[in-house]
């Protein structure tokens, strides 16, 4: 049959199909506006952000697909913050539309300042952070570095006047902040401050603390009960069942431990996230590492033993036991703290309901109830583990 | 009269008419990504298996992480099961962006 009248053949699928376009591949990409290097543009979204400083942002500008320019900003931003370059960071932040992301953009570019302790810059971008914003303090604060500002050397009264106006240049900075951030933000910040001049310096003198006006005082006696109970009761030994009493006294003696500083990175500790006690609603509380809170005392000698027992959890190794004869106390809020902290140092595979007994079958229901209330304790090996809320 | 066949073969992608290689018809890179998310999109919202299907459809697993990547930026809620499953280390690393900040996973949306 002559090719001019045979049939049609029917329609070509698969590989003839594709070696035909192929033949007329010229002429499809005419006809269908096909672009070339359409391959480029998806691994160009998918690919690292490329470059730095103003050439990355125009990376992300370039990026075909505007959700994937959206990371690219917020990486450009994080960057530019942790390079000290605040314009190129805001620009980067000015890129995304208002909402989630540019709430985090603000989040990241305000962490990245807070890691070299600026915080003007910091706590300028949290406080554009959105919903974001307490978040963004929580880390900012728990990361700030430690400044050589207070040390072992400076006169108490004189120190004590530092942290004081660190903390007001704080509470400057966030003043106007909506949302209860101002009050929570001074706070945490306040926390930090005395907890960078006495933690892992090796140095720990009551005589600073002392020197902290009233308001600061629980910051202060947190800060130096934490730094005395890491000195007096290094890892390895055994802690004596009166570890809370033998700090007291050296705090009413002005006893002056000494010992091995640590790294800045290794600062950390066990901490315990918030846990929201309904009995301990209206108990005032002050932050500590991590993101948690603990409760402030009646009178001082009261605040010194919740700040040690909660010094006495920083260090990791604890057990449960050491709480345990602090249940009995007949001021409520070291009850409780103590049924808190004897919760969160169960460790795991160990029996809880065991180990919890006593809190278990405790009279005060506000004790019990920490039985109940599984929380799960952070243990940063490096700076910043904060349990987000 | 075979060339025009072919045409008309080309133009229907040989029969079946997936929407799924409806997008592949799209001349332009960036139309036929858009395509295939919207499509990838709505499929989400059915159900998981609508979604695979979706996905099944692209051939490049480039183009199948570049929809699951587009989706959980624009829903960090769900980002988490969208980017569990994700083929390229390129995109495990976008991933890593979302899913290493917990807080975006419960504010969700843009």
């Amino acid at each position: 049959m002559p090719a001019s009248i045979r049939a049609p053949p029917p329609p070509a699928c698969g590989w003839e199909v594709v070696s035909r376009i192929a033949r007329f591949a010229p002429v499809w990409a005419v006809f269908f506006g096909c672009s070339t290097g359409s391959e480029d543009a998806v691994s160009q979204a998918l690919a690292p952000v490329a470059g730095a400083g103003a050439e990355a942002l125009q990376a992300c500008q370039e990026i075909a697909f505007e959700d994937l320019s959206i990371p690219c900003f917020v990486q450009v931003a994080a960057q530019a913050a942790g390079e000290e370059d605040d314009e190129l960071a805001r620009a980067a932040c000015k890129a995304l539309p208002v909402g989630t992301w540019s709430e985090e953009c603000h989040f990241r570019a305000g962490e990245e300042w807070g890691r070299h302790g600026a915080l003007n810059e910091s706590l300028s971008h949290c406080l554009e952070a959105g919903r974001f914003a307490r978040f963004c303090l929580t880390h900012v604060a728990w990361n700030l570095p430690p400044t050589s500002d207070v040390t072992s050397d400076t006169p108490a009264a004189e120190g004590a006047s530092k942290l004081v106006a660190e903390g007001q240049r704080v509470e400057t900075l966030l003043s106007g902040a909506l949302d209860g951030l101002e009050g929570e933000g001074r706070d945490i910040f306040r926390s930090r401050l005395w907890f960078n001049a006495y933690f892992g310096t090796g140095h720990s003198d009551p005589a600073l603390a002392l020197a902290a006006p009233d308001e600061l005082g629980p910051a202060a006696r947190g800060a130096w009960a934490l730094e005395s109970a890491r000195l007096r009761f290094p890892p390895g030994e055994k802690l004596p069942a009166d570890a809370v009493q033998i700090l007291v006294q050296a705090w009413s003696d002005g006893v002056r431990f000494e010992g091995q500083s640590l790294e800045p990175g290794k600062r950390v500790g066990r901490y315990m996230p918030p846990v929201p006690s309904p009995y301990e609603a209206d108990v005032p509380k002050i932050p500590v590492y991590g993101g948690g809170f603990r409760a402030v005392g009646r009178d001082v000698e009261e605040d010194l033993v919740l700040a040690i027992l909660e010094a006495l959890f920083f260090l990791s190794e604890t057990p449960a036991e050491q709480f345990a004869g602090w249940l009995t106390d007949e001021r409520e809020r070291v009850r409780w703290t103590a049924a808190r902290l004897m919760s969160g140092a169960v460790a795991k595979g160990e029996d809880r309901l065991d180990k919890l007994d006593a809190v278990r079958s405790h009279a005060d229901p506000a004790v019990r109830w920490h039985a109940e209330f599984i929380p799960t304790p952070g243990r940063s090996k490096t700076e910043g583990g904060t349990h987000e809320r | 009269m075979r060339v025009s066949l072919f045409a008309i073969c080309a133009l229907t992608a040989c029969g079946n008419d997936s929407l799924g290689e409806d997008c592949d018809k799209i001349g332009d890179v960036v139309l036929q990504e858009n395509c295939r998310l919207e499509r990838a999109s709505s499929a989400f919202e059915q159900s998981e298996e609508a979604f695979e299907a979706e996905l099944a459809a692209i051939a490049s697993p480039e183009s199948r992480d570049l929809v699951r990547l587009r989706l959980a930026i624009r829903d960090p809620l769900v980002a988490a099961r969208l980017c569990d499953k994700v083929e390229t280390d390129a995109a495990k690393e976008k991933c890593r962006q979302v899913l290493g900040r917990p807080h975006l996973q419960h504010a969700g949306g843009k």
